[in-house]
């Protein structure tokens, strides 16, 4: 290990020592609350300043296993940004629900830290342990509110479930391993090119056969199999339809700063790693995966929408609505283009900031208990919590996609790049359910404006750490909405360091 | 030629699928743990019959020691004598299993399809080095000839050592990090009071 | 008997696949579901030191380390997660685990 090779790792590094320090914190002082949340700030603005400094300075550590390229600096910066939105809205909750903080911040700055890792991993061993890192520590967080029996099931659902798809991402991993003779995601597209160039030239030759005495064919039957497995236990991270089940349950019972966090962080690096096996390590077969792809985007976002459609209860229409953003997201990544890649990117910042201040107020309606989660309890908020309803109208109508919000240059930049790629029909389709989701999103602020409260539901006024997470929500939301030219070339330049690596 | 390798080979295979099926059968929760156990012994012979000693002796150690341990715990904790007397299938299990074999029919014909990539080097004719580096490291840490005979991946311990603070440092030392989420994990779900 | 080749190590970790698989489709008791896993995951490790000898790469055999590692950290959370289910609700089948429905 070299110098550098610290340096490149230096955001995860800081972020373990502070995860372990706000554990210890947590263990010695009676009040730890505070103290921890204060930690924890520290150790993700520290993070988020080590990851800033990288950007323009793309170095690969360890041996070519870990590469700090800007495509995985941003998605670094992505993950703390959550992260930090995410501790803010969390701690009044906390305090609320008399859950234990210092636990609760640590799981998250480890779960951050995986998810570090797999959006730079150039291995699929190291995409693994994040995936398994940040996976583990959701499946925690999941449960958190332990004397809960629906917070208890939706963790053991969300466990048995993941980790049957990760053993499913796993067997494919051997498979490719076997095949390719390699698990590192460049020397397999190496692999795959040698061997396409000598099925052309007539002799398909095993990629590791230089090392062998015998003679080998290449399996080329197998790469399909192994594929088609990776794919599965990705789908599943993403929340792609037909592996979508999970997802309602596991949103709904989850603390609901956690679902904020769950559909935005896991969810953008299981992309990042998405992204990269199959731009960088599987480019070369891409005409064997896209129409996976296409078929998935569609079910996605049509499961997702419909679902949507006839739920009472807020969480778990967002859930249902997460499903359908993911299929938008498979739209662009269909493509397979540097095009698409930069709106994926793009799509998944304006998603968090949409989506997360969307949770932000879910949390603080919901109440003690997380009594107030119907979307009846909605009705006439309006008129009682001006300034509230204010807000989480302004995120619902992004995630609609109205001009002038995030969610609306989000979904242009997708279709743009699905044009683009020639993929009409998935445009067509993809500009059809908007106009399905807009149904539901729209008949929630309808009820907050125009139906007299159907219950009484009280409401606490803000604190402070909400005040600053709902403030860079609005601001993230419009800003993204209005000005996309900074964040589109840093989502460009990522791109094109990811088309350039393969 | 050699036929004890074939011979293990079959019988490590009964030993392996006979156990997983009893784990996955057994109306008794503690009975499938022993099974699976016996599935697990079974896998770890598997490992010795291609010569991969140290991850034979990591799964007795680890998993059979460990893992299975821990789980034979959580049985006794979660008293299942409930659970034994109850239907043990749920209902779509024919379902279920017509997926499974359905899966296991595809992933067979494509393996034979590409069964022809799968021969083992020529185990005949002595030192095959896949990674000369490697070799160079061994020797600068101890007197070592090469690769023992037959190709096989010898010293078995001393290449994944290599392996693992060479090439794989850094999931290695990202590994510890999964471990301690572990460890707070089951104690945060586990634990009464925190 | 014939010659035992990396293929018949792959069929043999596909059936253990196949088992594991069924098992996790088809039980109601959450700790063998766990245990059906942990089946898959032997299958893939089997695969990995069978490609592992036939590439004379130790790769394959660095990586079935991690998975045993994954796997005891996995179960270490999982059991602690029945435990926490089991304070709750007194009841370790999976279709009785039905608070939220559609």
């Amino acid at each position: 290990m070299q110098p550098s090779d610290a340096i490149a790792i230096l955001p995860e590094i800081i972020l373990t020592a502070a995860g372990i320090l706000v554990m210890l914190l947590g263990a010695f002082f009676e009040k730890s609350e505070r103290i921890a949340a204060g930690a924890t700030y520290a150790g993700l603005i520290a993070a988020i300043i080590a990851v800033a400094v990288q950007f323009n300075h793309p170095v690969a550590a360890f041996g070519g296993v870990f590469l700090a390229d800007s495509f995985g600096c941003f998605f670094r910066l992505l993950f703390l940004l959550i992260a930090l939105l995410v501790v803010l809205s969390s701690s009044t909750y906390l305090h609320r629900e008399g859950l234990s903080a210092a636990e609760y911040y640590a799981l998250l700055l480890f779960g951050t830290v995986g998810m570090g890792v797999m959006a730079s991993a150039n291995e699929l061993i190291l995409v693994f342990i994040g995936l398994e890192i940040s996976s583990l520590a959701s499946y925690v967080l999941v449960g958190f509110r332990r004397d809960v029996p629906t917070s208890s099931e939706a963790s053991l659902k969300y466990f048995l479930l993941g980790s049957f798809a990760t053993a499913f991402f796993l067997y494919g991993v051997a498979l490719m391993f076997g095949s390719t003779g390699s698990t590192r995601l460049t020397q397999i597209n190496e692999a795959f090119n040698t061997a396409l160039r000598g099925q052309s030239a007539g002799t398909p030759v095993h990629p590791a056969a230089a090392n062998l005495a015998v003679s080998t064919q290449f399996p080329a039957s197998l790469v399909g199999v192994a594929i088609a497995l990776m794919f599965v236990g990705l789908a599943f991270k993403v929340s792609a339809a037909p592996f979508q089940i999970w997802t309602p349950d596991v949103y709904q019972g989850a603390p609901t700063p956690v679902t904020a966090f769950l559909s935005t962080a896991p969810k953008a690096a299981a992309f990042a790693a998405f992204l990269r096996i199959f731009m960088v390590g599987l480019g070369a077969y891409s005409g064997r995966w896209s129409w996976l792809l296409w078929i998935v985007a569609v079910l996605s976002m049509f499961l997702g929408n419909l679902g949507a459609l006839l739920q009472a209860n807020i969480k778990r229409m967002l859930a249902y609505s997460a499903i359908a953003h993911a299929g938008y997201v498979l739209v662009a990544f269909t493509t397979h283009s540097a095009d698409g890649v930069a709106a994926v990117l793009y799509y998944l910042v304006a998603y968090a900031f949409m989506n997360i201040g969307a949770f932000l107020v879910v949390t603080h309606l919901g109440g003690r208990g997380e009594r107030y989660l119907e979307i009846e309890d909605y009705a006439g908020l309006g008129f009682r919590f001006p300034f509230l309803a204010g807000m989480f109208s302004i995120f619902l109508l992004s995630l609609i996609g109205v001009p002038l919000t995030a969610g609306f240059l989000g979904k242009f930049y997708v279709f743009r790049a699905a044009i683009h790629g020639d993929l009409v029909w998935l445009t067509v389709l993809g500009v059809l359910n908007s106009g399905i989701a807009a149904y539901y999103y729209l008949r929630v602020l309808v009820s907050m404006y125009m139906s007299a409260p159907a219950r009484e539901v009280p409401c606490e006024p803000l604190r402070a750490p909400e005040r600053l997470a709902l403030a860079i929500s609005v601001v993230g939301t419009l800003y993204l909405g209005l000005f996309p030219q900074n964040v589109m070339d840093l989502a460009t330049q990522a791109a094109q360091w990811l088309q350039q690596a393969r | 030629m050699n036929v004890l390798p074939g011979f293990f080979f079959y019988l490590l295979s009964a030993i392996i699928l006979g156990g997983a099926i009893l784990t996955i059968t057994r109306r008794n929760a503690v009975h499938s743990a022993i099974w699976l156990i016996v599935t697990l012994l079974g896998v770890a012979g598997i490992y010795l019959n291609q010569h991969a000693e140290f991850l034979a002796a990591v799964q007795v150690l680890v998993y059979i020691g460990g893992i299975m341990v821990l789980f034979l715990f959580v049985i006794m904790l979660v008293n299942l004598d409930e659970a034994a007397k109850q239907r043990q299938f749920n209902h779509q299990w024919t379902i279920a299993v017509g997926c499974a074999l359905a899966l296991m029919a595809e992933l067979a014909y494509f393996i034979v399809k590409g069964r022809e990539s799968f021969r083992f080097g020529d185990t005949g004719t002595g030192t095959l080095n896949p990674d000369a580096a490697v070799i160079e490291f061994l020797k600068s840490c101890r007197d070592i000839p090469g690769l023992g005979p037959g190709g096989f991946l010898q010293p078995n311990t001393e290449l994944i050592a290599c392996a693992l603070y060479r090439d794989y440092l850094l999931p290695f030392e990202i590994a510890s990090v999964l471990l301690l989420v572990a460890i707070v994990g089951a104690v945060v779900m586990a634990k009464k009071e925190i | 008997m014939p010659e035992v080749t990396t293929a018949h190590y792959i069929f043999l970790s596909t059936a253990l696949f196949t088992i594991g698989t069924i098992g996790v489709l088809t039980r109601r008791n959450v700790v063998i579901i766990l245990m059906s896993i942990e089946l898959i995951l032997n299958a893939v490790n089997i695969n990995l030191v069978a490609f592992s000898k036939q590439l004379l790469s130790i790769n394959g055999q660095a990586f079935a380390v991690f998975i045993i590692v994954d796997a005891a950290a996995e179960a270490a959370v999982g059991l602690g997660i029945i435990i926490a289910l089991f304070r709750n609700k007194e009841t370790i089948n999976a279709d009785e685990i039905d608070l939220m429905k559609w």
